[in-house]
């Protein structure tokens, strides 16, 4: 490293931004918990779903702040810069057609989950279909669709680290900041749980609609405005690449990229749903109308995203050059590049603050999900039937830690690719969770060994098909997430996500045919349909305080949750 | 004309869904035709600030969209809470 590179005035100010979210992350929680009760967490829904108290504006946040990761941030315009937009704008579409099916699908989600005490998706599965195997499934694909989520948070954190001028070729130096800025996130996220991020979030979204506020105006200044922008742009992705001799990338689709664009968006729509850091977020909402609301005001994150994506254009424009320590060109660096050479040293340190607290809200939630689901459906489930509360709280919260420095071993130790093929593969596998806990908050109808086989049958086909494809420049397998359609017999490609998924669908589908046809087997069902619709006052045999009852009854702290009707 | 009180033993609940209610379940849907059927906007004319078409029409799209859903969650919702 050479302290000549540094910006100095930029690290000052992504320092104290650092310095700020570790107060956040650790304090202003005090003040929360101080209402509702004295003494540390409890319960795992306290420290694991912010007590499930999470209003309109600050669910808001908090989902936003979740669902619109660091890596997009930098992922997406990377894409844009290098392949155009099939690559990089289906996040647009994908981002939009979410929110009708958040809007029909997570208030039913959060009722049932509110009514019976669940805190993961695999805890609906095991009360819906009473089956170890699904249930066990659905935690395990969680797990691991999540963990290179969270490496790949990482990724984007070095890229700013990298350009500032902190990138050494010594590991040792390169990865202290990050292993720094970890530790700080682990430690206060085993103290205060999901409320540390949720407080985090808020500085996030105000910061992001800040930097959002700078490109538009960059953009609406810059010499000819959109049009030379785009035009850069276009004869970029028209000029043949002198490897293959193809087009360099895809400004506006042609037909064949019409298909992938489309199944692109809705796979990756549908898989948002049950990745388990978003039903993290959702569960944290305090009421039905919360997580409503919250449908139809999350696309601000949307319009923020697809401004960003333009920011690749604007890359393309600028002829940023984002070389990184080892000299060798690297997309994720087009953004935290063009930060800082666009803005002033002072605005650069806020714009890679942005990215850097971008990161470390989804680490954490996403952190929180894992944990969550290793002590509620792998230890309770598996090894210790018998975990109270506070033995749950315990092993979520020691998850957190494991699950986090597993991600950071992941990014320091393995090859930066290996975490991109394994965040390709975890949104394959994620999408075979879909019909399993999707179908299950409408109809019981489908066996859970039906859709168990169809999950083997999506995962594996969906793994040996990415696996199968071979990027035409580097000649190495998990080339791209995008894969012909079977059956269709035209050669139309589709996202491998979507087709393992209808593959999984079908099989889910005919086994169940056979299974209720031969007449085997019960439905056991801890649900009934009105916990689907079960609002904060609804009150009946299952309701669960969010707090366990007897502790507040122990401070003489009345149960406020517990409304009788009428 | 006989209005039925609203019934609170059910706060929260979606109301027996009215014509605009209805309407407004079906319109949050249009998204996906509009956006999943590529072919009707992969065009470069008309640009808009010199933006092409495919891109504007799509981050148009983002607020159209939460209208729509804005819209279903005014129309099926009886209380706040």
């Amino acid at each position: 490293m050479n302290w000549q590179n540094v910006d100095t005035t930029a690290l000052a100010i992504l320092a104290l931004a650092f310095v700020l979210v570790t107060v956040l992350g650790f304090t202003a929680v005090q003040g929360r918990r101080g209402r509702h009760i004295s003494g540390p967490a409890n319960a795992l829904d306290e420290w694991g779903l912010g007590d499930r108290g999470f209003g309109t504006v600050s669910a808001w946040f908090l989902l936003g702040g979740t669902i619109y990761t660091a890596y997009t941030f930098i992922a997406i315009p990377a894409a844009m810069y290098t392949s155009g937009a099939v690559g990089g704008f289906f996040a647009v579409p994908y981002t939009i057609i979410v929110y009708p099916l958040f809007f029909v699908l997570m208030p039913r989600l959060w009722s049932v989950s509110r009514r019976h005490g669940y805190v993961t998706t695999a805890d609906f599965v095991h009360g819906r279909y009473r089956s170890r195997g699904l249930t066990l499934a659905v935690a395990v694909t969680g797990l691991l669709a999540t963990l290179p989520y969270i490496a790949l948070q990482l990724v984007g954190v070095q890229a700013v680290f990298e350009v500032l001028g902190l990138g050494s070729t010594d590991p040792l130096i390169n990865d202290l900041p990050l292993a720094v800025a970890f530790t700080v996130l682990t430690v206060f996220t085993y103290v205060n749980g999901l409320k540390a991020p949720a407080l985090i979030a808020v500085l996030k979204g105000v910061l992001l609609f800040l930097a959002v506020l700078a490109i538009v105006i960059i953009v609406l200044t810059w010499p000819g405005g959109l049009s030379t922008i785009s035009h850069a742009a276009e004869q970029k992705m028209t000029t043949p690449d002198p490897r293959t001799g193809q087009p360099g990338g895809v400004f506006i689709p042609g037909p064949a990229g019409y298909w992938p664009y489309a199944t692109l968006a809705l796979g990756s729509a549908m898989a948002l749903l049950v990745y388990p850091h978003t039903v993290t977020a959702v569960l944290a909402a305090k009421s039905r109308n919360t997580v409503r609301r919250n449908a139809g005001l999350l696309p601000a994150f949307t319009l923020v995203l697809g401004l960003f994506a333009l920011l690749g254009f604007l890359a393309i424009a600028t002829d940023v050059r984002p070389i990184g320590v080892d000299g060798r060109p690297n997309p994720q660096l087009v953004v935290p590049q063009l930060f800082a050479d666009l803005f002033p040293s002072w605005f650069t340190g806020i714009a890679m603050a942005t990215i850097v607290i971008s990161a470390i809200v989804p680490a954490a939630v996403m952190s929180i999900a894992a944990a969550n689901l290793v002590s509620r459906n792998v230890y309770r489930d598996l090894v210790n039937p018998q975990a109270g509360p506070r033995k749950e709280l315990s092993v979520s919260k020691w998850a957190s830690i494991l699950v986090k420095f597993g991600a950071l071993a992941f990014v320091l130790f393995l090859d930066k690719r290996f975490a991109l093929d394994f965040q390709l593969l975890g949104g394959i596998w994620i999408l075979q969770t879909f019909p399993a806990i999707v179908f299950g908050l409408y109809t019981r109808w489908f066996r859970p060994g039906a859709l168990l086989a169809g999950w083997v049958t999506g995962m594996a086909y969906g793994t040996f098909t990415a696996y199968g494809i071979v990027n035409p420049g580097t000649g190495r397998n998990f080339g791209g997430a995008l894969a012909e359609i079977p059956l269709l017999g035209d050669g139309r490609l589709g996202y491998v996500a979507l087709t393992a998924c209808a593959l999984n669908i079908a099989v889910g589908v005919a086994v169940t045919v056979v299974l209720r046809a031969t007449g085997r087997g019960a439905d056991p069902d801890q649900t009934s349909p009105e916990d689907y619709l079960a609002d904060v006052h609804t009150a009946g045999p299952n309701v669960r305080p969010p707090l366990s009852a007897d502790l507040h009854h122990e401070v003489g702290y009345p149960v406020k949750h517990l409304h009788t009707p009428g | 004309m006989a209005v039925p009180p609203p019934s609170p033993a059910r706060p929260g609940r979606p109301k027996p869904p009215g014509l605009w209610a209805k309407v407004s379940l079906v319109t949050i849907w249009l998204p996906f035709p509009a956006l999943l059927w590529v072919g009707g906007y992969a065009e470069s004319d008309p640009r808009l600030l010199g933006l092409p078409a495919f891109y504007w029409y799509q981050l148009a799209w983002v607020v159209i969209s939460s209208g729509l859903t804005w819209c279903a969650y005014l129309h099926t919702t009886r209380h706040k809470g």
